[in-house]
């Protein structure tokens, strides 16, 4: 009995075109969400705008970013807050802020994230996701080079 | 169906029948083929280097599932014609910019008053570059701007 091969070769091809032109490479995305209305700084600070900080209940903890270099672990972190202090990296921030939350700080505590005008972005959000994860809602991104 | 040639002697009738097995087999593979890949509702976004942030999250999405702000990289900004790309439309960073990318992104808001917005940016990429952007979308109105990253490949927690 011959086997018909053409069919079969035919199909096999298609199948290889397919998952050949259908695979995507590109990972999936993780994102760190904002109530836009509410946390992020006017452009024109004072201007009375929806964004505007001193709308907040309660003065916000200023937390600089600045960058050293481009590694994800090449900035620094400075807050205003004593008790937060100026931690090492971004885990520190987490693990300081986290202890404070409903102890020293109020669990609604609002955070303004102000990094210098060159801090990466990678670093800006390192500290907004530590942030995050400490369990704060109430975070601002300030507009750039507003602070150290 | 074709008769043989007289030429070819009285050795019976040839006959050319087209086997449509083959055929049929190609059509629904392309069939099945254009109906899987089209990306209905796909948002074009760029290949970036983002920022590698945490662990990976149960909600993380494909590129392109929603609308993005792209902010493009300084070395690329001269061939994709902007800082700034939203859908297929690139924009300066000037103020001129900044205001045509919120317009633009207004209008989207307005068509679709839920929409939700990413901002991708390379993890390089300097604040002073980002803001602008993150800014445009919120003074859109857009309720939700998402800020998009990628898992840590080292499992370094933040």
């Amino acid at each position: 009995m011959m086997l018909n091969m053409t069919a079969m070769i035919d199909v096999v091809f298609m199948l290889l075109i397919f998952f050949i032109l259908t695979v995507d490479f590109r990972p999936r995305e993780d994102a760190l969400s904002l109530d836009a209305q509410k946390r992020i700084e006017s452009a024109t600070p004072g201007s009375g705008g929806s964004g505007d900080p001193f709308s907040l209940p309660e003065r916000p903890v200023v937390v600089f970013v600045r960058s050293t270099g481009d590694g994800p672990g090449e900035y620094l972190i400075q807050t205003d807050e004593p008790i937060l202090g100026s931690p090492a990296s971004s885990a520190e921030l987490r693990s300081r802020a986290a202890a404070a939350r409903g102890t020293t700080l109020p669990a609604s505590q609002p955070f303004s994230i102000r990094p210098s005008t060159d801090a990466r972005w990678e670093h800006t959000l390192a500290a907004f996701s530590a942030l995050q994860k400490a369990g704060f809602r109430e975070i601002i991104l300030a507009n750039p080079g507003g602070g150290t | 169906m074709m008769h043989g040639s007289p030429g070819q002697g009285s050795r019976g009738r040839a006959t050319l029948a087209l086997n449509l097995t083959a055929l049929i087999d190609v059509v629904f593979l392309l069939i099945m083929f254009f109906v899987l890949v089209a990306k209905f509702g796909r948002y074009p976004t760029l290949p970036l280097d983002l920022p590698r942030i945490g662990e990976r999250t149960a909600d993380a999405v494909d590129p392109g599932s929603r609308p993005a702000v792209d902010v493009v990289p300084k070395s690329r900004t001269a061939a994709m014609g902007g800082a700034y790309r939203f859908g297929s439309a690139s924009f300066d960073e000037t103020p001129a910019g900044i205001e045509a990318l919120t317009s633009a992104v207004r209008a989207m808001r307005t068509a679709q008053p839920e929409v939700e917005i990413s901002v991708r940016a390379e993890r390089t990429e300097p604040y002073a570059r980002v803001h602008p952007a993150v800014l445009a979308v919120g003074a859109a109105g857009v309720k939700h701007v998402h800020l998009m990253t990628v898992p840590e490949i080292t499992g370094r927690t933040p």
